[in-house]
């Protein structure tokens, strides 16, 4: 018989036996339950506070991004405007901007026309602008004055959306409940009550969370309590079905899920916009976006709205916020095909810079180089220029910023080989002159040809004005940005700094013409940009780089008309005998001044009426 | 070998020889790599390295660690007039051991949320110490 010491291994050797049948036994369950899970659309938020636990690292890099500061309670950390009693003026209104203790006011018209003063509740925007939520009976209000933030100044919606001169004050102060809740918050729910017209909205997450992408995760987070399930999944590698991981998802179901916000869409059918406005938008990550809702295009029918001013007349979307159907558009996404192009090709939700969320590399041609190595490799001869150039960068000719949003020209996400002739043939702004600024069209054209040997168009236009000035003062709205931003966007630059100094008269033009404070906005811009560039180079210059004159393109004609003649005067002031004379397309007579009869010829050939672009 | 005789919980025992110099050598071994562990763990927080001081859970398990090996290390030395038998012994020994070694290997190759598999000595190691600590109460309360 054994004794009390000899029975201890025993009892030591069993209950390692046990416990190791026990981890046996958990292990199977575990491996189980992982096979057997699946997606719970309806499960409630766990909202960010529960991913926390287990996802430390994907909740740090979140809050670096401006998804989660999207929408906000006004509070002293989250309000970023210049409260401090300043005045703004815009379309003959003075607004006044005022803090009492942690509460943030804005003294502006109200939606009857006087003033009044409106207590600021939520913050939306963190990147560029912060627009100001108000709270008027059931309802949130967007007031129609927003704090530029990269430019540190307050503005005025119109400016900052394409509404031309003479717009209403408050043709931006908007229903927030009904519109930007949607895409701004985590789990919106308008609760609109159709028989009494009253709101009762709630978000499960203010901004954009982790379930905006990855789906209501309670039913995820309570059955990863049990630490076996977690290292299982950890070992394995395996899928867990109680979540959506977006880059796990086919390539058609995985770009739905940023394009149910990033691609303005239309509910299917329209009748359930009713389902919209009370219980939120019914899509969850993973869901077919199709069942839901159809994306906005050029042939889209929204009563009482010209939807093809929001598209380029091929087509290409012209506005931010329809990169869903820019890339619907491109081969590369070989229409949702396995291998096709996705979103997470290029842009990081959890790293790299988060203006873009894009990692550094995928701002050149790294990012085309998983797909496409062979022509990134040989790129200048791809391209036909010179190694190390603009000319070689993948984004340059084939997603050429003519997308206009929030007072910048951004990439377009059609991706499509550059084609000169669309500039004529579509009216819209073309790879090529968007850099060589100084050339027109038809030079483009014929470049183009003989450069990949292809027939030259026989449609040649007449025009032989630099396509950029030609764009600059007699496009439309959506191409005056363009070529407002493309004057002064360094791609445009050649080695001589200098040598887009020319640029700066017929900006000057556009800041006290053009009839778009954006427009106008963008030629300053770009004429301030141009300047600071050629100051780099040439000393002379460096105390008017310095100097440049405050300007808001809300202000009264005779104000712009003023900073407008500071710069007209810098270029005449210039010894211009010195920079490189650009191409004979640009109306420079000889003394190098702008030729007053080619610029009111292009004037006169501006598209009227004008037309709002709004969100 | 000196035979333990009983004695109240207020005046320990004398433990066997063997008794005492494995848990002096097992205390002492503990207290001094956990003491080094712990220095060496504040030298890395003062030079910022990454690899410990971005790393949350390395650095929580790594403290764990340190406080373990010295806790440890006090237990052994304390436990020495109470020893009862080379099992228990051991037992106490191997457990002190494996629960600052379970901390320190689950920091590395850990994931997002939990720690490396090396963590798995932890509850070993306590099961062993928590084993001895028991029976040591039931014979303090038995006198």
């Amino acid at each position: 018989m054994a004794t009390g010491r000899g029975r201890e291994p025993l009892a030591w050797a069993a209950a390692a036996l046990l416990g190791a049948a026990a981890l046996g036994v958990a292990v199977r369950a575990a491996a189980a339950d992982v096979r057997g899970a699946e997606r719970a659309p309806s499960a409630p938020y766990a909202t960010s506070a529960g991913c926390q636990a287990c996802h430390p690292d994907h909740d740090a890099s979140w809050r670096r991004t401006f998804h989660r500061t999207m929408t906000q309670q006004a509070t002293p950390a989250s309000v970023v405007g210049d409260f401090s009693g300043r005045e703004y003026r815009a379309l003959g209104v003075t607004s006044r901007f005022l803090r009492q203790d942690d509460r943030f006011f804005i003294e502006t018209l109200d939606g009857q026309g006087a003033m009044r003063r409106h207590e600021v509740a939520r913050t939306v925007g963190s990147r560029r602008f912060q627009q100001y939520l108000t709270r008027e009976g059931d309802r949130y209000l967007r007031l129609p004055l927003a704090w530029n933030i990269e430019e540190r100044r307050w503005l005025h919606l119109g400016a900052g959306f394409l509404d031309p001169d003479g717009t209403d004050f408050n043709r931006h102060r908007s229903l927030w409940d009904g519109n930007c809740i949607f895409c701004h918050n985590t789990g919106p729910q308008p609760g609109y009550d159709w028989e009494r017209s009253r709101f009762d909205s709630r978000v499960e997450e203010l901004g954009i969370a982790c379930e905006a992408c990855h789906g209501p995760g309670s039913s995820h987070a309570d059955r990863n309590r049990n630490p076996v399930r977690r290292y299982w999944l950890h070992f394995t590698g395996e899928a867990d079905g109680t979540i959506v991981t977006p880059t796990r998802l086919s390539p058609a179901r995985s770009v739905q899920v940023c394009g149910h916000c990033h691609g303005q869409r239309l509910p299917h059918p329209s009748e359930r916009i009713r389902q919209f406005m009370s219980e939120g938008d019914p899509f969850r990550p993973g869901d077919d976006l199709g069942t839901y809702t159809q994306p906005l295009k050029v042939d889209s029918s929204l009563p009482g709205v010209d939807v093809t001013a929001r598209f380029w007349k091929d087509g290409t979307p012209r506005l931010t916020a329809y990169e869903y159907q820019g890339l619907l558009m491109s081969k590369d996404f070989k229409g949702g095909a396995e291998g096709g192009l996705t979103c997470g090709h290029c842009h990081r939700m959890h790293e790299g810079d988060p203006k873009g969320m894009l990692p550094p590399e995928m701002r050149g041609p790294a990012a085309c180089a998983s797909c496409h190595a062979d022509l990134v490799a040989r790129a200048a001869e791809h391209s036909g220029h010179r190694a190390g150039g603009s000319g070689t960068d993948c984004y340059a000719c084939h997603l050429p910023k003519i997308t206009y949003g929030l007072l910048g020209m951004h990439p377009t996400h059609r991706i499509q080989d550059p084609e000169p002739s669309r500039a004529w043939r579509y009216q819209m702004p073309e790879a090529c002159t968007l850099c060589h600024t100084d050339r027109s069209a038809r030079w483009a054209a014929e470049s183009w040809s003989r450069m990949f040997k292809k027939p030259v168009p026989e449609d040649l236009p007449e025009e032989t004005v630099a396509e950029s000035l030609r764009a600059l003062l007699g496009g439309d709205v959506v191409q005056r940005a363009a070529a407002a931003e493309s004057l002064g966007d360094e791609r445009s630059y050649a080695e001589d700094p200098r040598a887009r100094l020319w640029a700066v008269p017929f900006l000057a033009v556009a800041m006290e013409r053009d009839s778009y404070p954006a427009v106008r906005h963008l030629a300053e811009r770009s004429a301030r940009r141009v300047i600071a560039r050629a100051a780099a180079r040439w000393p002379e210059l460096e105390a008017q780089a310095r100097s440049t004159p405050d300007f808001d393109p809300m202000d009264e004609p005779a104000r712009r008309a003023a900073v407008a003649g500071w710069y007209r005067r810098l270029w005449e002031g210039l010894d211009r005998g010195r920079l490189p004379r650009p191409d004979a397309s640009v109306p420079l007579d000889e003394r190098l001044l702008p030729v007053a009869s080619v610029i009111d010829r292009l004037g006169r050939t501006a598209p009227e009426p004008a037309v709002s672009i709004g969100e | 070998m000196a035979k333990s005789a009983q004695s109240p919980a207020s005046s320990p025992p004398a433990a066997s020889d063997a008794a005492a110099r494995l848990h002096g050598r097992a205390g002492w071994t503990l207290l001094a790599v956990g003491l080094a562990f712990g220095v060496t763990l504040e030298a890395l927080e003062a030079f910022r390295v990454s690899w410990v001081v971005a790393d949350l859970w390395r650095n929580r398990l790594w403290a764990l660690a340190h406080f373990h090996a010295d806790a440890m290390g006090l237990l052994n030395l304390v436990y020495r007039p109470w020893a009862r038998g080379a099992g228990e012994s051991r037992a106490l020994a191997i457990g002190s051991a494996l629960i600052p070694v379970g901390f320190l290997l689950g920091g590395f190759a850990h994931s997002e949320g939990d720690p490396g598999l090396g963590i798995l000595l932890v509850p070993v190691g306590a099961a062993l110490v928590i084993s001895v600590a028991v029976r040591q109460a039931i014979r303090a309360w038995r006198g």
